[in-house]
């Protein structure tokens, strides 16, 4: 049995169940996140706490120094990142036995860079993913050790995917955490580089429904990957923009004339109603404004009424 | 020369689990003129608990033994460990069980495939049935032990999805001294709507369950719904040589009597020369044969393990039990079904045959997978 002592680097509640499996079977030293996650600190505190390991905060500024003294001082046999948004340089990786390994919540090499689930869920993509793979010099690069994808169902929010995938990585820590203890390598394969491709955050253009362009699926998409944590997918109607929280398709509108974007209905009993260029009948049931977060149909309190265009 | 490992189990309970299983491999290759093209070494994995011991004795074969195909007798757990190292080296798993287990999700790796007698699948089959009864309210007999596998979940939460209602649960103490099914029949003699049982049990507990449930079976008029296990072959010969045998209904990957060719050929090779007749663990093996002998010709060709599997998979074998096909969406096996009842004799008569295999298997396997906390037994079903 090989001797397993993980230091783990966060920056996302998405790596709470992971981390578990590991503190379950006493194999951490010790857990670092950037300085600036209090609420991720909040959540970190008393489970590190009664396992009695430190949490350690690191300075954007001068993380490399800090990680570096970290390393120094707990000694770590591999490194764990989760969502952790600074690089590791090759002085670092020297400086660990097994390296560091990463858990993207995301396909590779299809989906590199920041923000996967919210990419996988712009995009359309049919599934998800987890990919734990050996860091390299590169973004999201290295050679992948074990990759487990999930269907994408048609009402995933950002935030009901990302639960299902930080408890799909809690299964992939509690396997990789095995195949470190009785492995004599650590088996990976290189990424295949015809397939990649690396993605930005998306811009706030991506995110605003384009009522002119998008089918039904795509707008409930949009709405549902900004879902919770950007209010909304942005919407404009006569100047005033709002953030579409959640939807569903109701049915066919048989009104063909209709152009995309047109309020069918905006009543109590019917809700808010929106024709889509797909001749499909999109109910807004939650939206977001300054105000405060409404039943579509409150939008008639505000001035708004059926036949109205969104842009 | 193919290099196969095999890393067999071992078991009180069926304490031939892993030579029977070992026995069907050569056996087939044997009766084949193949055995000469493939060297075979073995180790023995325990009841499949030890993962450290397995993921060891697996890498080492792979890595030093420069075996091409290892072949793993164990459940799910050991496989999701054995994936990663497996899909790195490019070599072929393949994965060796009587399916009482479910993966957690269908998740595939590229060189692996299972070949099972998928009993969960069998169980579904056999609560949906079940769930057709008259009597849609059942009491559910489990053994302490199977009811800590999948297959217990299967044929409960089939029958419960098809409309059957649980009555009463009803779980036997883990010691056989205090194996007890009075409570069984006073609940039905307080309810004597309830005229269907779903029944789990194996080994030694499955043996004293027929012997008490027959008297019980006959006052109340119940029908019974087993386990694929509990028509097991191997378990005829641990019943009194006079015993007359209760009535009971359940899907089966095989039964003894299936009335082929190819299994009376089977059923002849493997008990030539005194060994014991025919059972699930040899049909494992002796179909592990039929598969290496369709790898032969393509590992020949030089045909990477990644095109071997897809290659297999695009075809489907002929077996005992009728025709076999390895499921692109799973990557395990899976052949027909017979609905069958046993006499007093413990010969299995068929009520029907499933007619839509790969429809079925389909439905099963596209079945929301299991959610929420969850728990069963670690080691490898009949391996204790």
């Amino acid at each position: 049995m090989n001797d397993v002592k993980a230091l783990i680097l966060c920056n996302s509640p998405i790596a709470i169940p992971g981390i578990k499996e590991f503190l379950f079977y006493g194999k951490v030293v010790a857990v670092a996140i950037p300085q600036g996650n209090k609420d991720l600190q909040y959540l970190l505190q008393p489970l590190l706490q009664e396992a009695n390991l430190p949490l350690i905060l690191i300075n954007k500024k001068d993380y490399k120094a800090q990680l570096m003294s970290v390393i120094e001082s707990h000694q770590p046999t591999v490194g764990l990142m989760m969502t952790f948004p600074f690089l590791i340089s090759a002085a670092m990786m020297a400086a660990v036995p097994k390296g560091f390994i990463n858990f993207h919540f995301g396909i590779l090499p299809q989906s590199r860079g920041p923000q996967p689930i919210l990419r996988h869920l712009v995009n359309g993509d049919a599934e998800a993913g987890v990919t734990v793979h050996i860091v390299d010099e590169g973004i999201d690069t290295g050679p992948i050790i074990v990759q487990e994808k999930i269907q994408i169902e048609q009402y995933d929010t950002y935030g009901i995917l990302q639960g299902k995938l930080a408890f799909l990585a809690a299964k992939l820590a509690a396997n990789l955490l095995r195949i470190l203890s009785y492995g004599s390598i650590i088996p990976s394969l290189p990424q295949d580089e015809s397939k990649a491709a690396y993605y930005s955050m998306p811009t706030a253009a991506e995110l605003t429904i384009r009522w002119k362009e998008m089918e039904a699926s795509s707008i409930v998409r949009i709405i549902n990957a900004c879902n919770p944590w950007n209010k909304g997918a942005g919407a404009t109607i006569n100047g005033w923009t709002l953030g579409c929280t959640e939807a569903t398709i109701v049915g066919d509108c048989e009104e063909q004339q209709l152009v995309g974007g047109t309020i069918l209905t905006c009543d109590a009993e019917n809700g808010l109603v929106v024709k889509t260029i797909d001749h499909k009948r999109l109910r807004l049931n939650i939206i977001y404004t300054t105000e405060g977060f409404f039943s579509g149909s409150r939008l008639a309190d505000f001035g708004i009424q059926v036949g109205m265009i969104f842009d | 020369m193919l290099r196969i490992g095999i890393l067999l189990p071992r078991s009180t309970i069926y304490p031939s689990i892993g030579l029977d299983m070992l026995h069907g491999v050569k056996t087939y290759l044997k009766t084949h003129q193949l055995i000469d093209q493939v060297q075979l070494f073995t180790d023995n994995i325990g009841f499949g608990i030890d993962e450290a011991d397995i993921y060891t004795k697996a890498e080492k074969m792979l890595l030093q033994e420069d075996a091409q195909i290892v072949i793993v007798c164990a459940d799910e757990r050991i496989q999701e460990l054995l994936k990663p190292v497996f899909t790195a080296t490019n070599k072929i798993l393949i994965m060796l069980n009587l399916g009482a287990n479910l993966p957690e999700t269908w998740s595939t790796a590229p060189t692996c495939i299972t070949h099972s007698l998928n009993f969960c699948f069998h169980a579904w089959l056999t609560g949906k049935e079940a769930a057709n009864a008259a009597s849609k309210e059942a009491v559910n007999i489990i053994s302490y032990y199977d009811g800590g596998y999948r297959v217990c979940y299967s044929m409960l939460n089939s029958h419960q999805q098809n409309g059957g209602v649980p009555a009463y649960n009803y779980v036997s103490k883990l010691k056989l001294a205090e194996f007890d099914l009075q409570p069984i029949d006073a609940f039905l003699t307080e309810n004597k709507e309830v005229k269907t049982a779903l029944c789990l049990f194996s080994g030694e507990q499955a043996v004293q369950f027929y012997q008490d449930i027959k008297p019980i079976q006959q006052k109340h008029s119940l029908t019974l719904y087993g386990s694929a296990m509990m028509q097991a072959p191997t378990l005829k010969k641990e019943l009194p040589a006079d015993f007359s045998f209760v009535d009971m209904l359940a899907f089966v990957p095989w039964y003894s009597e299936l009335p082929n060719a190819a299994n009376q050929i089977f059923k002849e090779k493997i008990a030539a020369g005194g060994h014991q007749p025919a059972n699930y663990f040899s049909l494992l093996g002796w179909e592990t044969g039929i598969l290496i002998a369709q790898m032969l010709p393509i590992f020949e060709s030089g045909m990477a393990a990644v095109e071997m599997v897809q290659q297999l998979m695009a075809t489907s074998f002929e077996t005992p039990r009728g025709k076999v096909s390895i499921d692109a969406h799973t990557h395990y096996s899976y052949g027909n079904a017979w609905l069958v009842k046993t006499n007093e004799q413990f010969s299995a008569t068929v009520v029907k045959e499933l007619t839509d295999a790969e429809a079925s298997w389909t439905a099963f396997t596209s079945e929301p997978g299991l959610k929420g906390e969850i728990s069963s037994w670690r080691n490898t079903y009949l391996c204790i």
